[in-house]
């Protein structure tokens, strides 16, 4: 019989320590978040520069990729443009449409993820700085709250987060599926229902648990 | 060029990074991938507040709150749900007959099984021996509700782990 911290303690596994490397990538994301912040707050101040910003973006995702800067700009701002999806179809839910310059990055039947093509983080498990799509959790048994709308004759509702958006679209058989943009900056409501009319829920999705 | 914060981060990160991936597997339920982004999440909202984290009068409450807050973050807990929809872990060795790895395996699909909080509870009451108003002051609730996550949780955990009794704790 082992001890519980004992064994925790082998689940914790003995982590190497940072070389210099790791902590310089650990700083540089730090600046990067620091900058954007800053760089909000500052568009913050100005109405002007607000609107000027809106309509950078509105362009820009009309028109293709933005040559801003990496450092200046995320790239998921502009990434509304929508093209047909031509590639292979997942298991749990197949799309019709795709963000220009995006991919299915992978998934399961319990969820799907979309992300740019050149994104750093391969890890389809992982949602940050791109689209991911589910079922409501079994465990979850809450009613969607937020702006009421309707996505290809289906009830939807979209929730407004920090710079995302969570759009909720009911299935015919009354499960709820979640299409989650992590940064939604640059996507008009009409193109997150566009995108979402495409998504379609397979006989083998399965709802997750937790 | 490096600034202070800079220079204080870099260092930062060098003496605690290890420490921080070793709970952040716990928080996980053992996924290295998921312990990994949850590190670096938590340095990259330390160095955002760096000031006020410089200021805190308690430097570790503070880191294991953010670590927290990041872990439960809504938007990021979502996909943490996938956790268990991931068969086998990749690169992890099997376990040797005898080894002991068969109950780890056990105990980490078990806290996989656990709410994000009340896993946290676990790691912080069993693991660091942190006292209740500790672990309620790093997850952002009262006392009382450490006591009642943490029982709830060894009940599920003892549940699930029935072949394997588990020791060591005092409820």
């Amino acid at each position: 019989m082992m001890d519980l911290h004992d064994r925790l303690d082998r689940i914790a596994g003995s982590a190497a320590e940072p070389s210099a490397a790791e902590a310089d990538a650990d700083l540089a994301r730090g600046r990067r978040a620091l900058r954007r912040r800053r760089s909000v707050r500052a568009l913050g101040t100005s109405a002007i520069a607000a609107a000027a910003l809106v309509a950078a973006v509105t362009i820009s995702t009309r028109t293709g990729p933005a040559t801003t800067p990496r450092d200046k700009a995320p790239a998921q701002v502009v990434a509304a443009r929508l093209v047909a999806y031509e590639g292979k179809q997942p298991q749990g839910f197949t799309i019709d449409k795709v963000p220009a310059g995006w991919e299915i990055q992978g998934g399961s039947v319990g969820h799907l993820t979309i992300a740019p093509k050149n994104a750093a983080d391969k890890n389809p498990d992982v949602f940050v700085n791109k689209i991911a799509i589910t079922l409501q959790s079994k465990d979850d048994h809450s009613t969607p709250t937020g702006t009421q709308l309707e996505v290809g004759g289906k009830p939807g509702v979209l929730k407004v987060a920090a710079q995302g958006k969570d759009l909720w679209v009911k299935q015919p058989d009354g499960v709820w599926m979640l299409v989650q943009f992590w940064d939604a900056r640059g996507w008009t409501q009409q193109d997150i229902v566009e995108f979402a009319d495409g998504i379609h829920v397979q006989p083998g999705a399965e709802r997750i648990v937790g | 060029m490096k600034t202070e914060r800079d220079e204080q981060f870099h260092s930062f990160v060098l003496s605690r990074r290890a420490g921080l991936v070793r709970t952040a597997t716990l928080l996980t339920a053992g996924d290295p991938h998921l312990a990994e982004d949850l590190v670096q999440s938590t340095l990259t909202k330390l160095y955002v507040a760096w000031p006020a984290f410089q200021r805190a009068d308690n430097i570790e409450g503070y880191l294991r709150r953010t670590l927290v807050n990041t872990l439960t973050d809504e938007r990021r807990r979502w996909w943490r749900r996938h956790e268990r929809s991931v068969a086998d872990l990749p690169d992890r060795p099997r376990a040797e007959p005898g080894s002991g790895g068969d109950l780890d395996e056990g105990l980490r699909a078990a806290l996989r099984d656990l709410p994000p909080k009340m896993r946290a509870a676990v790691v912080f009451r069993y693991f660091y021996d942190l006292g209740v108003a500790d672990t309620a002051d790093a997850l952002g609730c009262s006392e009382g509700t450490v006591k009642s996550q943490t029982a709830r949780a060894l009940d599920r955990l003892r549940a699930a782990l029935a072949q394997y009794p588990l020791t060591g704790v005092i409820q």
